[in-house]
């Protein structure tokens, strides 16, 4: 019991002796704090409108766009605005589809443009995203 | 008889007046000039480490514009490492080596840092005339954010504080 006694204080003494050879006495430290700065813009100066077509039809209910790649995140709401000869014609999108997929906008479609037999066939519509 | 007189008094008065005391005698004592140095590195003040305006998935990386530590030692130190801190939430800091590499996240946009250790400018050595100078040792801190990052929305210029510390 003795000798278990006295090996167990030689074993602490050798570890506080091999804890004073891993850290030396006279080490000393100095810090210096500076500041990290960064101003975060979530949306490019550019990035309306991102992106615009135009189509040919002018009195069908649905009118496909062409896919377009905005290279864009997610949109979390989407403003569509109407091309002039819409607004010569006072006419008027009822709805307005954007598709989402792996968080880019991929492609954008327009339905039920509303128009008359006169409507001429250029229309024009631009979709303006905000995130 | 008179001019022999006459003789005696040059020769002897040498003699009489400037002979030393009989009992004058030099003493010396030896004594030790001693001192503990304690070695000291003192930091000046550290400017931020700006990366402007960094806009949500650009394409190219955002370099900082550097900014420097800029140490005054005593001289002659050996051994001496730098590392970051981790107290930043987010932030990581590699082991202390003689440069620095650390790394976090700021306004959801991951950086990396690094402080590089310059050129020691030596002092000069004291003298019984002058105290001498110290040594300069400067660290260059630069940061990157690579390219295409979303960011986390924040309104105005984020700022994070981290610290560098020397080891010596």
């Amino acid at each position: 019991m003795h000798r278990r006694h006295v090996k167990s204080v030689e074993m602490k003494l050798l570890t506080c002796l091999l804890s004073l050879l891993v850290l030396p006495a006279d080490a000393a430290q100095t810090i210096g704090h500076f500041n990290i700065t960064v101003n975060f813009q979530s949306e490019a100066a550019t990035a309306q409108p991102t992106t615009s077509a135009s189509t040919t039809q002018s009195t069908t209910s649905t009118v496909q766009s062409r896919p377009v790649q905005t290279l864009r995140p997610t949109v979390s709401s989407a403003q569509f605005a109407t091309g002039s000869i819409a607004q010569n014609n006072n006419r008027y999108i009822n709805r307005a589809v954007v598709s989402e997929e792996l968080g880019m906008v991929t492609y954008w479609h327009m339905v039920n443009l509303h128009g008359g037999n006169n409507d001429p066939d250029h229309s024009y519509l631009e979709m303006l995203i905000g995130w | 008889m008179k001019k022999l007189s006459i003789s005696m008094l040059t020769i002897l008065a040498p003699l009489i007046f400037n002979a030393p005391a009989a009992n004058a005698a030099n003493v010396s004592g030896n004594f030790n000039v001693t001192v503990t140095l304690t070695s000291i590195c003192t930091m000046a003040t550290v400017g931020d480490l700006a990366f402007g305006t960094y806009t949500a998935f650009q394409t190219s990386a955002k370099t900082a514009t550097n900014t420097t530590a800029t140490l005054t030692c005593t001289r002659g130190l050996t051994g001496v490492t730098a590392a970051f801190d981790t107290a930043a939430p987010g932030s990581t800091a590699a082991a202390a080596a003689t440069n620095a590499v650390g790394a976090g996240v700021i306004s959801g946009l991951q950086y990396d840092i690094l402080a590089t250790a310059g050129s020691v400018t030596s002092g000069t050595a004291a003298t019984a005339s002058s105290i001498g100078t110290a040594d300069s040792r400067p660290y260059i801190i630069s940061g990157s954010m690579p390219a295409d990052q979303a960011g986390a929305t924040s309104t105005g210029a984020q700022s994070q504080a981290r610290t560098l510390i020397i080891t010596y």
